[in-house]
């Protein structure tokens, strides 16, 4: 039912920067309900093709339906987006981000942001630029998390966070997961972390896919692990 | 109205230093020229005083283009593109937020103005009177009115202008220069061809009466409505065009 009800669908998506390909027409299917791992080295075309999704950039060539929809302001208030850079304002505190949050997205759940702050051990007092950038990592989570809506994206999670706390927040967050409303789509090229999480994988290169499919299927298909094939897709 | 009044608190808060900075300035400006009294003409102590309010257009300037420069240097603009919100209702916030800011720094300079330098005014034009303070109150509003008027061309053009430059990936200095003084140029033709239109508005009238060289004095002013209507509707056609760019057409 999932894979014939995809939560999003791109053909032959294309996109440049100046004379630089980002995109070289790409293809996939992202099923409904599912974790699905994009997977890929730096510059092959995650965070862009994340950024498409979420309407941040247009692409130049090619169609993407997001839930029956192109990308566009009617998408926006179901998608959560979390982006690799640091997008808060550096001078407000945790709690007058929350709030604004509260303000800007009716899917914005302040409670479950506040029981996470307290899960992560931040001050709602401090602000952006007291925080370390693992903290800010952090924080930047528990907005994205804190949205109950059908798609959340995340792009690069785990950068900034100590290799110590990783699982422990992963769970965390996966914790706050409900499968029967929505899908995560999470970009990474930090395997061994958040392979287990995966129901689906695609894998990125060059702008474009150079393997996708279910996550158990791919081991039982080639006999090893996603990270062990990860490395023979990117040599 | 909430998540809009919310956007609009964060863009003043903002703009907090800027404002504390330029009414601090103001108030050290005026109390200098305060102390000059004596040993500068009289006349040119008190003319220097109404000079911070020949920058404060400068300001809104500067404040409309850099309204979105800097959400694109801090990169939130990740934050504020990713709200399911029209470009207008962003720009709007930011709008609303500098005419704050500028209201709340003229209205201070005004008030620096009457607190060091009416008193030595009134002594300098020698006036065997006093004019009556509502004959004041009527020119300071209609001063203040088409100061208010230039301040809101300047912040909506420079944000225009911002807006189109970030459309191109060089030369963005320059084409905010063209824009800026294309578009101004197009508005004041447009404003002039139009104005009949609004020929119907009857104009604005004002009876200024004081007292010159002892004597009453009283100075109709008629303002044409049209001209002033027909810019500023073009104006909201520049505000809701760099919305719409910014909403359908830019990139982070």
């Amino acid at each position: 039912m999932n894979e014939n009800n995809p939560v999003i669908t791109t053909e032959n998506l294309h996109k440049r920067y100046g004379r630089t390909a980002a995109l070289q027409g790409i293809s996939c299917q992202f099923p409904r309900g599912k974790i699905t791992g994009l997977i890929g080295p730096n510059g092959s075309g995650k965070s862009t093709l994340l950024k498409l999704i979420m309407g941040l950039i247009k692409a130049d060539r090619g169609s993407l339906n997001i839930m029956g929809h192109p990308p566009g302001r009617k998408n926006k208030a179901n998608i959560a987006f979390l982006p690799e850079i640091n997008n808060l304002y550096r001078s407000m505190s945790l709690q007058e981000l929350i709030d604004l949050y509260h303000s800007q997205f009716s899917t914005f759940c302040p409670e479950t942001a506040r029981e996470l702050l307290s899960f992560m051990n931040l001050q709602p007092e401090k602000t952006v630029k007291q925080l370390s950038k693992g903290m800010v990592g952090r924080f930047k989570l528990i907005l994205t998390m804190a949205r109950r809506v059908p798609l959340i994206l995340l792009d690069e999670p785990l950068t900034g966070i100590d290799i110590k706390s990783r699982s422990n927040i992963l769970e965390g967050l996966i914790s706050k997961f409900n499968p029967e409303e929505q899908t995560i789509i999470l970009s990474t090229h930090e395997i061994i972390e958040t392979e287990r999480y995966f129901d689906h994988v695609i894998f990125l290169e060059d702008g474009a896919v150079s393997l996708q499919g279910d996550a158990d299927d791919l081991r039982a298909e080639y006999g090893q692990s996603i990270q062990e094939l990860a490395k023979e897709v990117f040599v | 109205m909430r998540s809009w009044s919310r956007l609009f608190i964060k863009d003043l808060k903002g703009q907090l230093f800027l404002l504390v900075f330029a009414v601090l300035l103001n108030l050290a400006w005026q109390f200098f020229l305060y102390t000059r009294y004596g040993n500068w003409p009289g006349e040119l102590a008190a003319g220097l005083g109404f000079l911070p309010f020949f920058f404060l257009p400068l300001l809104m300037l500067i404040t409309g283009y850099q309204s979105f420069r800097e959400e694109w240097r801090d990169e939130t603009i990740y934050f504020l593109l990713s709200l399911p919100r029209p470009g207008w209702f962003l720009a709007l916030s930011k709008f609303a937020a500098a005419i704050t800011s500028f209201l709340g720094i003229s209205l201070l300079g005004a008030l620096f103005l009457y607190l060091f330098h009416h008193q030595k005014l009134l002594a300098l034009m020698d006036y065997p009177q006093a004019p009556p303070a509502e004959t004041t109150l009527k020119i300071m509003a209609l001063v203040a009115l088409g100061y208010l008027a230039v301040a809101i061309n300047f912040f909506i053009l420079g944000q225009f202008s911002y807006l189109v430059s970030k459309i191109f990936n060089r030369g963005r200095w320059l084409i905010s220069i063209v824009v800026f003084f294309g578009s101004g140029y197009i508005l004041q033709r447009l404003a002039l061809t139009l104005a009949p239109v609004f020929g119907w508005v009857p104009p604005l009238s004002f009876k200024v009466e004081g007292v010159m060289n002892g004597q009453p004095m009283t100075t109709s002013l008629q303002v044409d409505s049209g001209p002033f209507l027909a810019g500023f509707l073009i104006l909201g056609v520049f505000f809701f065009l760099g919305s719409w760019i910014l909403e359908n057409y830019l990139e982070v």
